[in-house]
């Protein structure tokens, strides 16, 4: 019964959005203050330009990852992106999530966009997607990609 | 040992870089270079994007400057870059690859959508011409730089390092003290390590002037015409991508 509580708090908690995403931001990133105007939770910047960041979406019924994994990638290509890469991954929360990386370019100059998306699932409601995405120039972000996927596999909730 | 002295400050000034070499030996070819010049200006005027059909500047002389021995062809350095638009990306990297291997050239960088091609100069329209007609073209940037200037220097201090290597050589074979000797030969090692640096420089010169230098981006088209594309009813899609993220 004490379990049962605590969780429909939490989970009252998490769709009331009192609970922010967060990302552990890398060395020489700072954070930027997000207030409550963009449709970002946490964005973080590097000196050279390369950008982290994470949101929370509320799921659609039925709304699988694959659906919007899917989804995402269709939107993208739309726009011009190139889908170098789609993978499989799980969070460090264990969340399992799609890690795509696309290239685009923009005043003639390559770059480089990755989003990861995860989809949680709720007794309560339909659940929630969670995003990260990082963006930069091709030739900044490349030597860094490692680190930069390890950084979108660390998005969580601040409740967790 | 004074007069050892003295030919090692000469050999030293000779070949030190950017100093007297242009003053007294690089009158002539700036000249001709004016001269030639003219005719380049004429050329441009009418446009960069349609000289080089066969660069007069492959580094031999053309037959017009054949007989006149004191004419330095020009030398060029061709570069484009380009944006095409296709439909399939795979298709066209393959293809601007075969392009430039079927011209005599090679591939120098792939990437996931941009590919950068190496031609002989003289293929290098043919080779902008095959690239566009693989979709339509974003942008284009041609470029046609002249390196005459530069080229004539860098011969000019390789010739003047080679005979101050020689005069040294000389010089080594009459020194008659140990002092002497070792001075002639450190000078010695800095003259040939000059000549080596020099030598590097004038072969990475040469090939870019023999070999144009294209880089393509592709883009792929944004929708097939006669498609009708649903929009997904979550707003929050439109906003993934560069744009949003890096708009601060």
């Amino acid at each position: 019964m004490r379990q049962a509580i605590l969780a429909t708090v939490l989970a009252g908690a998490a769709v009331l959005g009192g609970c922010e995403m967060r990302l552990d931001m890398p060395d020489n990133f700072v954070t930027v203050d997000e207030g409550s105007l963009g449709p970002y939770d946490v964005r973080g910047v590097s000196a050279d330009g390369m950008v982290l960041a994470a949101r929370r979406e509320p799921n659609a019924e039925n709304g699988t990852l694959a659906f919007w994994t899917e989804a995402v990638k269709r939107e993208l290509a739309a726009r011009n992106y190139t889908l170098g890469r789609s993978e499989e991954v799980e969070s460090d929360g264990g969340l399992a999530g799609t890690l795509m990386t696309f290239s685009a370019s923009r005043g003639g100059r390559p770059f480089t966009y990755m989003t990861a998306v995860f989809v949680t699932s709720s007794m309560f409601d339909d659940g929630e997607v969670f995003i990260a995405e990082a963006g930069g120039e091709e030739s900044i972000l490349t030597p860094r990609q490692d680190e930069i996927r390890k950084t979108l596999l660390t998005i969580r909730s601040a409740m967790w | 040992m004074r007069r050892t002295g003295i030919l090692l400050v000469w050999a030293a000034s000779v070949i030190a870089p950017g100093c007297a070499v242009s003053g007294f030996k690089g009158m002539a070819p700036m000249a001709e270079y004016s001269a030639d010049s003219e005719a380049m200006a004429a050329r441009d005027a009418r446009g960069v994007a349609d000289t080089p059909d066969a660069p007069p500047s492959r580094g031999e002389p053309s037959r017009a400057t054949e007989h006149t021995a004191a004419v330095q062809p020009r030398k060029v350095v061709y570069t484009a870059r380009m944006e095409i638009i296709v439909a399939d990306l795979e298709h066209a990297l393959g293809e601007a690859r075969k392009t430039a291997e079927g011209l005599g050239g090679y591939l120098q960088h792939l990437a996931s959508s941009r590919i950068t091609i190496r031609v002989p100069a003289e293929k290098f329209n043919a080779a902008v011409d095959a690239l566009t007609k693989l979709g339509p073209v974003a942008s284009r940037d041609i470029t046609a730089q002249d390196v005459t200037e530069q080229y004539t220097d860098l011969e000019i201090r390789l010739a003047n390092a080679r005979a101050a290597l020689k005069r040294l050589q000389a010089l080594l074979e009459k020194a008659s003290n140990v002092k002497d000797v070792l001075a002639i030969e450190k000078e010695l090692i800095r003259v040939r390590t000059e000549i080596e640096r020099l030598q590097g420089r004038m072969n990475l010169l040469k090939n870019r002037i023999a070999y144009a230098t294209i880089t393509v981006s592709f883009r792929r088209a944004a929708h097939v015409s006669g498609h009708i594309r649903v929009k997904l009813p979550f707003w929050w899609l439109s906003q993934l991508g560069l744009e949003t993220l890096m708009d601060f």
